[in-house]
């Protein structure tokens, strides 16, 4: 009987431990020596195709750093600051991210990112042949925190063969509101009843925030607001004219499209023939899209700010990795290799590296011969990207229902741009 | 001293330690992260720093700041009120149906189950977004009938339809359930009734529904808990907007916008323990009436 007993709280225990031992993983940290294999985690967003090149580039840098493994986490846009963040909540953030001037300003503010200046003062990070512009770029409050993988514009992607059908001329960079407005209705006219001239892009941030530096402003400012009411009032005001004269999508196919992916857009699709997105993504587009693409600069006020905003995409570390000097060595692989270069070209846009620029320019197709012709002409004159607020996201969506609710005439403009400040204001303080 | 041989006290230790996994699990993983969310309501929390202690401000400003709040929870209450019934009343017919001793009827029982498990998925959701789409199968066959729709889920008034039917779609576990309770109801009441000559809808009211009361509380109770929970759907079908226009803005979606997309965890906790109290609200509410309506067969 006591035998019996003992049994059982023997084997109890060890049904405990047992389990117990099942969960638990040892990871392993501290110093690497040369012997040690490294393991560096990196993430990165994207889609499919991206997906394939990153994973090229970081087999050919095991091949050439024995020492290091990489082990990959890749996901879409839409969800990648949301993942990173949860992620570096934890204390489990990857080692090397990727970051945009669109992230940045959070992730630096949130502590998250590692100041790489030791690492370029030591050489782990050469960035000497890199573009005064890309290192600005990567820059919060003056220090550095990230390297460039390349530069972009805002532009207005179009298709080009509709425009031929339509006997239009193709429209040239720092073109005016009005030229644009003209050219929907001359496009529209030759589109008929099933494709639009552009998407209706009211709800759209980066629109208004160009907009808005036209006339020498910015969406946000510190951590507030930068527009007024008038601002918001005359953008809502000029997209829903764009709506009335039929150059649009209706409300309801609008809202269905939300942020389809590239094949499934609009643009692909040829349902519409204008939208504004970063220059890099016009070779995206182009490889899911039929009819020929080409890139022209966004809508100019011609008595406003003639400068444009550089979107640069970028690699940081993570301010609590354990292999800095790794984590360097990858991106200085990335950026400065030349057959690094090979495999990446250009992906995020014109890279920072002039001579990297040089090695793959007989590589390139005619998308990115149209992309860097036109970024090399509106790189003239850019400035930084301005910085924007925690919660800033939020009001991005607040702005893309706020235009909806306009759309579906469910508000008129005044209500909508009284209630997108008094909602803005509370998100922005909270 | 303890004695290691001291049968009584064994006895009584032993089955906790069987359970001592399951038991530390429990505390470790639901009750510990249970109390720090009731903490972290009470505090402003950005997923970074610590978090510093507001008080009540973020249910003050829940409840008298934020629009959008009281949107989803219109949105979510509309979908509960709407969907649970239907759902319920078509899991009953079909249950009703397949009872009547058809042949096959263990396929059936299957097929119609199947929505169930896979409902909630994220590939439903996409296959959803198709169908209700402007040029999606519905509209197109609406099409043929002559009837011309716009886009289901790109409209405000109608992309809460689309959600609502996805839920009724997966009528399968409820009706499983009803189908087990009908094969309960003893037959000599049906046969007694008939003799007494109640037709068929009164022998429904007066027999089947009365015997089935019990099980129509199970499943109320645990779809309007499911209902108020619904998130994969929504996040899917809007792309996480909860649009267009906020007409599908889920009390579970704009809790996720806050806290993962905001970072404001002690807002976003706030959010999660309102929606306790509320769903206790309502289960409450419908247990305080069950007296009224659901009879127990030992109540003679």
């Amino acid at each position: 009987m006591k035998l019996k007993k003992f049994l059982l709280l023997f084997m109890s225990t060890i049904l405990f431990f047992g389990l117990a031992a099942c969960s638990s993983k040892e990871t392993k940290s501290g110093a690497s020596d040369s012997k040690e294999i490294v393991e560096l985690r990196v993430s990165w967003w994207g889609g499919q195709a991206r997906h394939d090149k990153m994973n090229e580039l970081f087999d050919l840098f095991e091949e050439k750093n024995p020492n290091i493994k990489v082990s990959r986490e890749f996901t879409v846009e839409n969800q990648y600051a949301e993942k990173f963040t949860t992620q570096a909540a934890g204390g489990n953030a990857p080692d090397v991210m990727q970051t945009s001037s669109f992230f940045q300003f959070d992730f630096v503010k949130r502590n998250m990112m590692l100041d790489l200046g030791t690492l370029v003062d030591s050489g782990d990070i050469n960035v000497k042949d890199l573009d005064p512009v890309d290192i600005e770029g990567g820059k919060v409050n003056d220090k550095l925190y990230a390297i460039s993988l390349g530069h972009n514009i805002t532009g207005v992607l179009y298709n080009k063969t509709m425009f031929e059908k339509a006997g239009l001329e193709l429209p040239k960079n720092n073109w005016t509101w009005d030229e644009y407005v003209e050219t929907a209705k001359a496009l529209q006219k030759s589109l008929g009843k099933d494709a639009w001239a552009t998407e209706d892009e009211g709800g759209v941030y980066r629109g208004l925030e160009l907009f808005a530096q036209q006339r020498g402003k910015s969406v946000f400012k510190g951590d507030g607001l930068g527009i007024n009411k008038q601002d918001l009032t005359d953008w809502f005001t000029f997209w829903d004219q764009m709506r009335k004269d039929g150059l649009t999508p209706p409300a309801d196919i609008q809202s269905e499209q939300g942020d389809k992916a590239q094949e499934q857009s609009m643009l692909a699709l040829g349902k519409v023939a204008m939208i504004s997105k970063s220059s890099n993504q016009l070779k995206i587009y182009q490889g899911s899209a039929k009819d020929e693409l080409a890139i022209v600069s966004y809508p100019m006020d011609p008595n406003g700010e003639k400068k444009v905003p550089l979107i640069v995409a970028s690699l940081g570390i993570s301010a609590k990795t354990k292999h800095p000097k790794e984590a360097a060595k990858l991106i200085n692989f990335v950026v400065n290799d030349p057959d690094a270069a090979k495999i990446f070209k250009g992906e995020h846009g014109p890279q920072a590296s002039k001579q990297m620029q040089e090695v793959i320019k007989p590589l390139l197709g005619e998308p990115e011969n149209k992309e860097y012709a036109f970024v090399d002409e509106m790189i003239q004159s850019s400035k930084p990207y301005p910085s924007m607020p925690s919660n800033s996201t939020s009001v991005q969506k607040l702005l893309l229902s706020t235009n909806q609710a306009i759309a579906f005439k469910q508000k008129t403009i005044s209500q909508a741009v009284d209630e997108f400040f008094s909602q803005a204001e509370q998100i922005l303080n909270r | 001293m303890l004695n290691l041989f001291d049968q009584k006290r064994w006895s009584s230790i032993i089955p906790y330690l069987f359970l001592a996994p399951w038991l530390i699990g429990l505390v470790v993983f639901s009750g510990f992260p249970f109390l720090s969310s009731l903490y972290l309501s009470f505090t402003n929390y950005n997923f970074v720093s610590s978090p510093n202690w507001v008080g009540l401000k973020n249910y003050l400003t829940m409840f008298t700041q934020d629009p959008q709040y009281f949107q989803a929870l219109k949105v979510t209450v509309t979908y509960v009120l709407v969907a649970v019934p239907l759902e319920l009343s078509f899991a009953l017919f079909l249950a009703l149906l397949l009872n009547k001793g058809i042949r096959g009827l263990g396929m059936y029982r299957a097929v119609y189950y199947i929505p169930s498990l896979i409902g909630g998925s994220v590939a439903i959701a996409i296959l959803w977004q198709q169908v209700f789409g402007d040029n999606g199968i519905v509209n197109q066959l609406l099409g043929y009938a002559g009837i011309d729709m716009p886009s289901w889920v790109g409209t405000p008034d109608y992309a809460i339809w689309s959600l609502i039917l996805l839920k009724v779609w997966q009528f399968g576990s409820p009706m499983v359930i009803f189908l087990a309770g009908l094969k309960q109801i003893p037959q000599e009441f049906y046969e007694a009734s008939s003799l007494d000559g109640a037709g068929k809808w009164k022998q429904f009211i007066h027999i089947t529904l009365p015997c089935l009361s019990p099980i129509i509380l199970f499943n109320g109770i645990m779809q309007i808990i499911s209902s108020f929970q619904a998130f994969t759907p929504a996040y899917i079908i809007s792309n996480g907007t909860g649009g267009p226009v906020n007409s599908t803005l889920f009390y579970t979606l704009y809790l996720y916008q806050n806290g993962f997309g905001n970072f404001q965890m002690g807002y976003a906790s706030a959010m999660a323990w309102s929606l306790l109290l509320i769903i206790a609200f309502f289960t409450g509410l419908i247990f305080l009436t069950s007296k009224k309506w659901v009879h127990y067969g030992d109540q003679g």
